[in-house]
C-alpha cells in the first residue's frame, strides 16, 4: 500500500524523476527526464544500453523498446502537464519508423493535440542526433481514470 | 508444429539482446502461425498501482513476434525492419500471468510485408484465455541482390562462438 501512496504523491507534486524511479519498466529500459524546451515541454531520454539492442547486425535499439520509451514518454508528458490528475492508460498506438535507431542515446518529446475530460491525444517524436531527424514518430490515446 | 521452422525461429530469436532480457521464447511454429511466449516479469511492470505490465513490452514482444514470423515465413535469411506498427490495448496485462503471442503474414508483396499479431493471457482461476492486445505490422523487404553485413546465420555462429570464449576465458 506504501508504494501506492508514495506513488500517488508523486503524481501530485508532477515529480517525474520519482516517478521514473517507481515504475520498473522505465528503469529497465532507462529513461530519464533530460531537459526543457524553451516553452517547457519536457524532453526524455533514453541511456543507449547493450540491453536495448534488437538488431546485433546493425546494431540498432529495438523497435519494441523505441516504442515503450515513446509510449511512457506520452504518459509522463501527460501527467506533467494535465490540468486535472489522472493516471493515462493506453488504448491504442500506432508507431512509424523512419531511421534505424542506432546504439546511441535517443530522445522524445511530445505534443498533446487533444485532451477532453476522459480520452488524450498525443503525438511522440523521437530523435538521435538531432531533432530535425525523427527516427520515429508515433500517436497515442490515452484514457484518463481518475479512479485511482 | 513444423519442427523446421521453429528452429530457425528459435535461431532468429536468440541472437535479439533485449528479447533475452524480457524472456522471449518460440515453443512452437505451424505451418501460418508463430507462437512467442514472454514469462511473468516484475521488472516489466508499467503501473505500480495494479501491477499490469507496461505496454511497452507489449510493443515489444508484438514487433518481436511480427518480425520473426516474417523472417521465419520467407525463404532464406531475409531480415526485415520494421515500417509502422498499430496496437490496440484490450485489457491490462496481468504481471502475474505469462503473455502468448500468435502471429501470421497476413501477405506478401515483393517489397513489403503485412503482419498480425495477437497476444493472449491464461489469468488464475479464468477457465478461457484473455485477450490483451492486438497489433499489425508492416515490414519492408530488403532488395533481391543486396547484401548487408552478416546472416543471422553468420550472426548466431559469431555470437555461439564469442560466448563459447566467454565460458572457456579465451578473451582474457
Amino acid at each position: 500500500m506504501d508504494t501506492i501512496k508514495n506513488f500517488k504523491q508523486c503524481m501530485v507534486n508532477r515529480d517525474i524523476p520519482a516517478m521514473i524511479e517507481q515504475i520498473p519498466y522505465a528503469g529497465l529500459i532507462g529513461i530519464e527526464l533530460d531537459s526543457e524546451k524553451a516553452d517547457g515541454t519536457p524532453v526524455f531520454r533514453l541511456n543507449n544500453q547493450s540491453e536495448n539492442i534488437g538488431n546485433p547486425i546493425l546494431p540498432a535499439i529495438h523497435g519494441g523498446v523505441i516504442g515503450g520509451f515513446m509510449e511512457l514518454s506520452a504518459a509522463f508528458h501527460l501527467i506533467a502537464t494535465m490540468n486535472e490528475l489522472a493516471m493515462p492508460k493506453i488504448i491504442d498506438f500506432s508507431l512509424d519508423y523512419l531511421r534505424a535507431g542506432r546504439c546511441q542515446t535517443t530522445y522524445a518529446s511530445c505534443q498533446v493535440w487533444r485532451q477532453g475530460s476522459r480520452v488524450a491525444n498525443v503525438a511522440i517524436n523521437a530523435w538521435q542526433e538531432s531533432e530535425s531527424k525523427t527516427i520515429a514518430t508515433a500517436r497515442a490515446h490515452f484514457l484518463l481514470s481518475a479512479d485511482e | 508444429m513444423n519442427k523446421e521452422l521453429t528452429k530457425k525461429a528459435q535461431r532468429f530469436l536468440s541472437v535479439l539482446p533485449h528479447c533475452q532480457v524480457l524472456g522471449f521464447e518460440v515453443p512452437e511454429v505451424s505451418d501460418d502461425c508463430l507462437i512467442m511466449t514472454m514469462p511473468y516479469q516484475a521488472k516489466a511492470v508499467g503501473n505500480p498501482f495494479n501491477n499490469a505490465l507496461h505496454g511497452g513490452c507489449l510493443t515489444t514482444l508484438m514487433d518481436t513476434a511480427c518480425g520473426t514470423a516474417a523472417y521465419t515465413f520467407l525463404p532464406g535469411s531475409e531480415l526485415c525492419p520494421t515500417l509502422d506498427l498499430r496496437i490496440d490495448h484490450f485489457s491490462a496485462a496481468d504481471a502475474h500471468a505469462k503473455l502468448f503471442a500468435d502471429a501470421k503474414v497476413s501477405h506478401t508483396a515483393s517489397s513489403v510485408m503485412f503482419t498480425g499479431c495477437q497476444v493472449f493471457q491464461h489469468p488464475d482461476g479464468h477457465p478461457e484465455r484473455k485477450l490483451i492486445a492486438s497489433c499489425t505490422a508492416t515490414f519492408m523487404r530488403l532488395q533481391p541482390g543486396v547484401v548487408r553485413g552478416p546472416t543471422i546465420d553468420q550472426t548466431v555462429a559469431a555470437m555461439q562462438n564469442q560466448s563459447l570464449n566467454k565460458e572457456t576465458g579465451l578473451n582474457d
